[in-house]
């Protein structure tokens, strides 16, 4: 007795007549409903990357009069690029910002969890002062901390009024009155193992150091974005079973050796999502150096970001800025990648 | 179908809509209508102006010629599309957006130089020699500034005024008060005694706000253009002079020399930051274009001759031009009003407004000046007089736009590690490299 039995059916029938293909029926309609969003991911991301990466290989293409003739050789605006004194030092201070960043955002974001997470009263009140900054916008970071880092006002006249200063000069002789972004210096150089290692090394034009006024920069964004990486720490605290908890504690493992031995290995996706995110808004960013110190002294805070803008907008060049763009689309892919094949592979296998 | 099945269903029915919508919108503006065909007096109809004036002064003069044309022709209305913001970097990419996708504006501000060549080469904008022997035009304006905006012997756009970029501001009761004597031009050897005695008695003598590195390229380029003069400006334009001819590294350490002696929080200011150290006596002087004397008078309320005073470094007829420029869209729908604009823009009395709000000089020499101020009068009498040059800071030379970002990127550098050397020899490259 072969009934054709809809849906609707499926509970009310004790016994279907036979083994119904349910999930083959849903596949097609799934798919119908992903289509517009996939149409425009499909022509607005990818048919536009396309677009840029010609545009990165052509010779003189305006927007106004499209001419997509490649250079010759076809690298032409990438050699360009790697002899560019200035995008050296972009990719260097990406790299540089993005470490010390991660660093300081990610540690500091799970210690003010901890805190928070574990507070006897007024935990809404903490969460939301730690989180606040992470609202603020970019450009308002970026101002209020450039006025912070002005050498004669902001930091360093707490310094030298609360006597700081003062209590470093008996010390090492000079006061302390650091130039923050203002600072050309750069901390240590690689360039010349570089040398060693790549034949004909020497076109790097800058020093492969740590410049001190970025590391200005860190403190800002790690401020900002901390408060992002302390509420994914929150939730992954309150996610840990309470039954974690107590079997912990009869066990004997208390205080500091919960924490390295339970909480931090259970922390670990999190970290890694985190990790992810900030790292991709490290490589981008942009408005907050834009408005905080602009390229800095001898390029020390310049980002491929600013790089790319200038290029298009003031030196008019759209080739090589979208070249510059695509490189730093490679840097990403290089971090955010990985950790979709990963997160994918893990969602097929459950 | 259950209720969540149809939830969903009317999402995406919405949601295709909004986007056929949009897509519907933006393609009903790509065709230009015939708009109005007459002469410019008889303009109808609406025009865009599309500038990025939106603000204090520059948007107060901007009005003053919306008024004027308003005045002059009455059926016209214009439409003010300007994008505030990145000091015209946002403007500019809107319009490339709008161009690439054929929605003209009927006028743009751009620059003369590179920035119009730019556009001339793309074919977006009109040739209007036409309207210049009409109207008599080029023989009321400064030939070398005309060539800027003349490419093959056609012209291609009106100025709303002329800046000077080589002016050196002071503060007199701060000068005075250290019994210095600033004389009415100088040479670099006499700056840098005044800013040794300034020294002496504990004055910084450089206000520089380069947060926005253009401050500290235009320190840069007026002490080259000071040293090397107007024939020798010319010449490292056109390619004649070599950057890396002895005198121009001189002049570029000399520059280098001047930069140390700004305050400490330089890079945390930018202009108007500078400009108000000055008025507040913080440091002596201040290597500005003359739309600084706005912000002196109007901003801070000093008096021109007793709180501030201004001198030249080299010849001071050597005049450094920063202007403004409009032009007419090619393909917009409404050709004559574009025309009604950049002709009123053109007209005598329009100019003389514009410059009393912007701070500038009339583009045209034959106009009365009376009634500017004091400076302004002295700067519109060296424009019809003196010998002009281009700055290449504010992308006004008739060189690509990389060259004057390779400027500004070698001053940079330069800021760093003092290498006037390298500075030279990244010029050279530049300007061999873009053409």
């Amino acid at each position: 007795m072969a009934t054709p039995v809809s849906e609707l059916d499926v509970g009310r029938t004790a016994a279907p007549a036979r083994k119904r293909p349910k999930p083959r029926k849903h596949v097609p309609r799934g798919l119908l409903w992903l289509l517009p969003s996939f149409l425009i991911v499909c022509v607005f991301v990818y048919v536009f990357i396309g677009y840029t990466v010609a545009v990165s290989i052509s010779s003189n293409w305006r927007a106004a009069k499209p001419d997509l003739t490649p250079t010759d050789p076809w690298y032409a605006n990438y050699q360009t690029l790697a002899n560019s004194g200035r995008f050296q030092a972009d990719v260097r201070n990406n790299l540089v910002f993005a470490f010390f960043f991660l660093i300081l955002a990610v540690l500091a974001g799970f210690l003010f969890a901890v805190l928070v997470h574990n507070a006897l009263r007024a935990r809404g009140f903490f969460r939301s002062v730690f989180m606040l900054p992470y609202a603020l916008s970019f450009i308002v970071t970026g101002v209020v901390w450039r006025w912070l880092f002005n050498p004669e006002a902001g930091l360093n006249l707490i310094l030298a009024n609360s006597g700081l200063s003062a209590a470093y000069e008996r010390v090492t002789g000079s006061p302390l009155q650091p130039d923050w972004t203002s600072s050309p210096a750069v901390v240590g150089d690689l360039s010349g193992m570089l040398n060693k290692v790549i034949p004909g090394g020497d076109f790097i034009q800058v020093q492969l150091g740590i410049p001190l006024a970025l590391m200005a920069v860190v403190l800002a964004a790690a401020w900002q974005l901390m408060g992002f990486s302390m509420a994914m720490f929150l939730a992954g605290l309150s996610s840990v079973p309470n039954e974690i908890l107590e079997a912990a504690q009869l066990d004997g493992a208390t205080g500091l050796r919960y924490y390295r031995s339970i909480v931090i290995p259970l922390m670990k996706p999190f970290a890694v999502t985190v990790v992810v995110i900030l790292t991709h808004v490290a490589f981008k960013m942009f408005d907050l150096i834009y408005a905080m110190s602009g390229s800095g002294i001898g390029f020390a805070t310049d980002m491929p970001g600013i790089f790319v803008y200038e290029t298009i907008y003031k030196a008019l060049q759209p080739n090589i800025g979208a070249a510059a763009a695509i490189v730093m689309l490679f840097m990403v892919c290089v971090v955010v990648v990985p950790y979709l094949v990963r997160t994918g592979r893990r969602d097929a296998h459950d | 179908m259950t209720r969540k099945k149809r939830i969903a269903a009317i999402a995406a029915v919405g949601a295709s809509a909004l986007l056929l919508a949009a897509c519907g919108s933006s393609s009903g503006n790509s065709t230009p209508s015939s708009g109005s065909s007459q002469g410019a007096s008889g303009a109808t109809g609406s025009a865009e102006v599309f500038s990025w004036w939106t603000s204090g002064s520059e948007n107060a003069a901007l009005q003053s010629l919306f008024d004027a044309t308003k005045t002059a022709y009455p059926n016209l209305t214009l439409v003010n599309a300007a994008v505030a913001g990145g000091a015209g970097t946002n403007a500019q990419q809107v319009l490339a957006t709008r161009l690439a996708g054929g929605d003209i504006p009927e006028t743009w501000q751009t620059h003369p130089g590179g920035a119009l060549g730019d556009y001339v080469k793309q074919g977006v904008v009109e040739d209007v020699t036409s309207l210049y022997t009409q109207n008599g035009w080029d023989k009321a304006v400064p030939k070398s500034l005309l060539d800027t905006i003349t490419y093959d012997g056609k012209i291609y756009a009106v100025l709303t005024g002329v800046h000077r970029g080589n002016v050196w501001w002071y503060n007199k009761k701060v000068v005075d008060g250290a019994g210095v004597t600033v004389p009415a031009n100088m040479t670099f050897a006499e700056f840098e005694g005044i800013a040794k005695q300034l020294q002496a008695k504990n004055i910084t003598p450089l206000c520089l706000g380069d947060k926005d590195i253009w401050t500290a390229a235009m320190v840069v380029e007026e002490t080259i253009v000071g040293e090397v003069g107007a024939d020798g400006w010319k010449g490292l334009m056109d390619g004649s002079l070599k950057w890396s001819d002895p005198k121009v590294v001189q002049a570029i350490s000399d520059a280098y020399t001047s930069l140390g002696w700004a305050q400490k929080d330089h890079k945390s200011q930018d202009w108007t930051g500078a400009v108000a150290s000055l008025a507040q006596g913080k440091c002596a002087f201040n290597v500005m274009g003359d739309w600084a004397y706005g912000e002196l008078v109007v901003k801070q309320k000093l008096v021109d001759g007793t709180d501030f005073g201004y001198t030249f470094l080299g010849d001071p007829n050597t005049f450094v031009t920063v202007s403004d420029a409009f032009v007419e869209g090619k393909g917009s729908k409404n050709p004559a009003g574009a025309i009604a604009f950049m002709s009123t823009i053109m007209d005598k009395t329009a100019q003389v407004n514009f410059a009393k709000l912007k701070g500038s000089s009339p583009f045209r020499t034959d106009v009365d000046p009376s009634s500017l101020g004091a400076y302004q009068q002295v700067a519109a009498k060296t424009l019809s007089s003196g010998v002009l040059v281009a700055s290449l800071v504010h992308g006004q030379a008739l060189v690509p736009a990389a060259d004057s970002q390779a400027f500004a990127d070698a001053t940079t550098l330069l800021e760093a590690k003092g290498d006037a050397a390298a500075f030279a020899k990244a010029m050279d490259t530049a300007f061999a490299t873009n053409k």
